[in-house]
């Protein structure tokens, strides 16, 4: 099966990396080709563009994704310039980023664009729907690990995670790490209203009862069904409950998204094994993983093992981006 | 006029009415936050603003769905002045043609339905000019549709660079992936050169528009105008508000006068608002009456409507006219100064002084609740009689409330607040506060009489303390005569 037949389905799709070049853009390309192959409309944008913008203000940036005619793209305003195909302004959504506004684009002709999308959930809802009242019949969506809140299923039905072999020269801790990344993307969402608070600790009980705290030790105390964590969940925390050894049998913690977990796989294990259930309040589809065993640091790892290794620890269909697309 | 702040405009009602103006266009949308006041040398504006609102009134109806359409096509406006500004000088870029386009396409929206009404409603000094003109700089090809960019048909280089690029782009359809890297640097190649063309094409299209950019700002303006009108005429209708009358005469006749807030206020209390009647001329007006607010309500309703007035708005009223002040100094409850380190009372001298100045010279209407009533009673009825005789002795119109006794003999008309009516003998106060005051505002009547100069205020007070429920052992040791 080809990745681009796995993603019928969804409407909107994200892609995102462990690493810069996780091969994030080839696999973009390849999807975009074969999807125009079938002659859908496809709308492109990007969440931000992280570490890149200083680039293009200095020098002219290298093209990157490649778009048949009639693509939609949202783009800010100063990268116009350095597209490639001609285009035609659809509108301007109004919505800032340091490379001016972000406008809407169709190409009038082949060629590559340049794409600086929208970097706030709201924002990019609000793109999603000029796409689709321009005709768009899929939106792939440039996506960036630091910024997988935006992934989430509220803007995108489907994420793809690339990983590849400028992660590590070492393929086990690529592997190790690969598979951790896609178990933390796969957590459950846990439903209910979560208030936000100025404490570390939001605690539910099962009585209906709600209290705030910074004290770790109350969870032993009180013992509350849930725990919403404000902010990130680290290691530091889960370190504190060994240390002082604070029964959290049962408790589900719950985080924003799974950008609020800073976790080692050893300190999630240690939380798991004392029986506490990690959960997130808006979660990420999460539906393939691409390998790229060619490093941009000028070595490569043996690509049947890459594949072969992650396909072990993940539930998620692998596809290795060189082999199946060349 | 441009005094009033934002707690006067707060307290007498003005911030609530202007929360409920909604005009839809960015340009109108900006205008409303910067409204200012009409002044007596802009009588001719006013009036015409004015006739205006009821132009729009006059056919809000009967055009039903061409406003709907309007309305719908204003608000699709936003707000490109800079990009106008900066056409007349220097080259648009892509974004920048592409907003002009759409406004010039909404200005032929605009127009087209404008017009429509305008054949009967007749607005006076509002016009939008065809730019047809301009459009079809940005729009060579004529296709009308809401998107930009520069097309092949504008020069030759142009087309053959799209032309080379397109036969580039289907060599590259068929070309393996590994083969493909000389082509893709000619594509990029070219793409660079047909930007530079496009860039001086953009020039071009810029400098063609340059000479209508101030007929676009004048469209734009066109747009605010006709925007807040319909507002004001929405409101109107909505409120039941009329045209003042403006008069040169220095006099203001009120009937039936109210005030939208205040109104709503007591709807959620149960109560009715009774709109009010009177009339005020050059110098001072006393009004006196019973607690429970009734003189504050009616000096915010005067000062509400007539500020509303010179705005250029509809007044609530069954019938208002006044001529148009030079100032207008507003001193009503919880407007007191703070921001001078001076007690209340001082605060309240320093501002009266600043008034009376001022009425030396220009023509005003001041509007003073309870003068020197934060100081002991004696010294402040003399200070209110004598504020009371000097205001008298001006041209500018004086209206003053106070609850001291035997100072409307100062003023030249005195007016009572109607007041408690009806007060049930038998009426047992119910333990729940709230309960009594709600029967007490049900008897509340805002409404003015005229008295002569030398009556006294009706005393109500002590029948008040009865209905709150006031302890029978203070009750009884209250030794006036009621």
């Amino acid at each position: 099966m080809k990745l681009s037949e796995l993603i019928n389905k969804y409407y909107s799709v994200s892609i995102i990396g462990m690493s810069k070049n996780a091969g994030k853009t080839t696999v973009l390309n390849k999807l975009i080709g074969e999807l125009s192959e079938r002659k859908m409309i496809l709308a492109i944008t990007s969440v931000g563009r992280d570490g890149e913008s200083t680039d293009v203000l200095t020098i002219t940036p290298k093209p990157e994704i490649f778009v048949p005619k009639g693509t939609l793209a949202a783009t800010a305003k100063k990268l116009l310039p350095f597209c490639t195909a001609t285009v035609e302004i659809l509108h301007s959504t109004g919505i800032p980023t340091p490379l001016g506004e972000i406008i809407i684009i169709r190409t009038l002709s082949s060629g590559y664009i340049q794409i600086a999308g929208p970097s706030i959930i709201e924002q990019l809802k609000t793109v999603n729907q000029l796409f689709k009242k321009f005709g768009a019949n899929k939106i792939l969506i440039d996506g960036a690990l630091s910024r997988r809140s935006l992934c989430s299923t509220a803007v995108s039905d489907a994420t793809i995670l690339s990983s590849g072999a400028s992660y590590s020269l070492d393929i086990d801790e690529t592997v190790a790490d690969t598979a951790f990344a896609v178990k933390m993307l796969s957590l459950p969402v846990e439903k209910g209203i979560f208030t936000k608070s100025s404490k570390t600790y939001v605690f539910y009980y099962a009585d209906g009862q709600k209290t705030e705290s910074d004290d770790t030790t109350e969870i032993s105390k009180t013992k509350p069904k849930t725990v919403y964590v404000n902010g990130g969940l680290t290691d530091g925390i889960i370190k504190t409950f060994i240390t002082k050894n604070i029964d959290i049998e049962g408790v589900v913690f719950v985080v924003n998204d799974s950008s609020a977990i800073f976790l080692t796989e050893k300190y999630y294990d240690a939380f798991t094994q004392r029986g506490a259930i990690l959960r997130v309040i808006s979660d990420v589809n999460l539906v393939a993983v691409t390998v790229n065993p060619v490093s941009a640091y000028g070595y490569l790892y043996n690509a049947e093992e890459y594949i072969t290794k992650i396909q072990n620890l993940v539930a998620i269909p692998v596809f290795n981006v060189e082999k199946d697309y060349e | 006029m441009n005094n009033v702040t934002y707690e006067q405009k707060k307290a007498v009602g003005l911030k609530f009415i202007l929360d409920n103006l909604c005009p839809v266009s960015a340009y109108g949308i900006e205008k409303a936050k910067k409204l200012g006041f009409y002044l007596p040398a802009q009588l001719k504006e006013l009036d015409i603003e004015l006739n205006n609102i009821q132009k729009a009134c006059d056919t809000l109806e009967k055009f039903e769905n061409e406003y709907a359409e309007l309305t719908h096509t204003l608000s699709c406006a936003n707000n490109i002045i800079k990009t106008i500004t900066k056409c007349a000088s220097s080259a648009l870029d892509d974004v920048e043609l592409f907003e002009i386009k759409i406004y010039l396409l909404l200005l032929i929206k605009i127009k087209k339905t404008f017009d429509k009404i305008n054949k009967t409603a007749n607005f006076t000094d509002i016009n939008f000019s065809d730019l047809t003109k301009a459009l079809n700089i940005v729009d060579p090809e004529k296709n009308r549709i809401a998107t930009f960019y520069v097309p092949s048909s504008l020069s030759s280089k142009l087309s053959e660079l799209r032309q080379s690029k397109t036969k580039i782009e289907q060599q590259l359809s068929v070309t393996a992936k590994n083969a493909a890297n000389s082509l893709v640097e000619k594509h990029t190649e070219l793409a660079k050169q047909e930007e530079a063309e496009e860039n001086r094409l953009r020039a071009v299209m810029s400098a063609n528009l340059s000479p209508y950019a101030e007929q676009m700002r004048q469209n734009a303006d066109a747009i605010a105008n006709l925007d807040l009108i319909i507002a004001k005429a929405k409101l109107a209708k909505k409120y039941g508000a009329i045209m003042p009358d403006i008069i040169t005469h220095k006099k203001i006749t009120a009937k039936n006068v109210f005030n939208p807030m205040i109104a709503e206020n007591l709807k959620e209390r149960n109560a009715e608002f009774t709109p009010i009647s009177f009339s005020v001329e050059s110098g001072a007006t006393v009004i006196t009456g019973a607690n429970m607010g009734g003189k504050s309500v009616a000096l915010k309703t005067l000062a509400l409507n007539i500020l509303l007035a010179q705005m250029g708005f509809f007044v609530f009223a069954q019938k208002l006219s006044m001529p148009l002040f030079d100032f207008c100094a507003l001193a009503v409850t919880d407007t007191e100064r703070t921001d001078r380190g001076l007690s209340s009372f001082g605060g309240e001298i320093a501002r009266l002084n600043e008034t009376y100045q001022k009425t030396k010279t220009e023509f005003g209407l001041i509007i003073i609740d309870e003068l020197a009533k934060g100081t002991n009673a004696l010294e402040g009825q003399e200070i209110f009689a004598a504020t009371a005789q000097a205001l008298n002795g001006k041209d500018s119109i004086s209206v003053l409330t106070t609850h001291y006794d035997g100072v409307a003999k100062y003023a030249n008309k005195h007016y009572q607040v109607l007041g408690l009516q009806n007060l049930d003998e038998n009426y047992i106060p119910s333990k729940n506060i709230d309960e009594n005051i709600q029967y007490l505002a049900k008897k509340m009547n805002y409404g003015l009489k005229e008295v002569p100069l030398t009556s006294y205020a009706p005393k109500e007070a002590f029948s008040i303390c009865v209905a709150l429920g006031l302890d029978r052992e203070i009750l009884d040791k209250i030794k006036i005569d009621h």
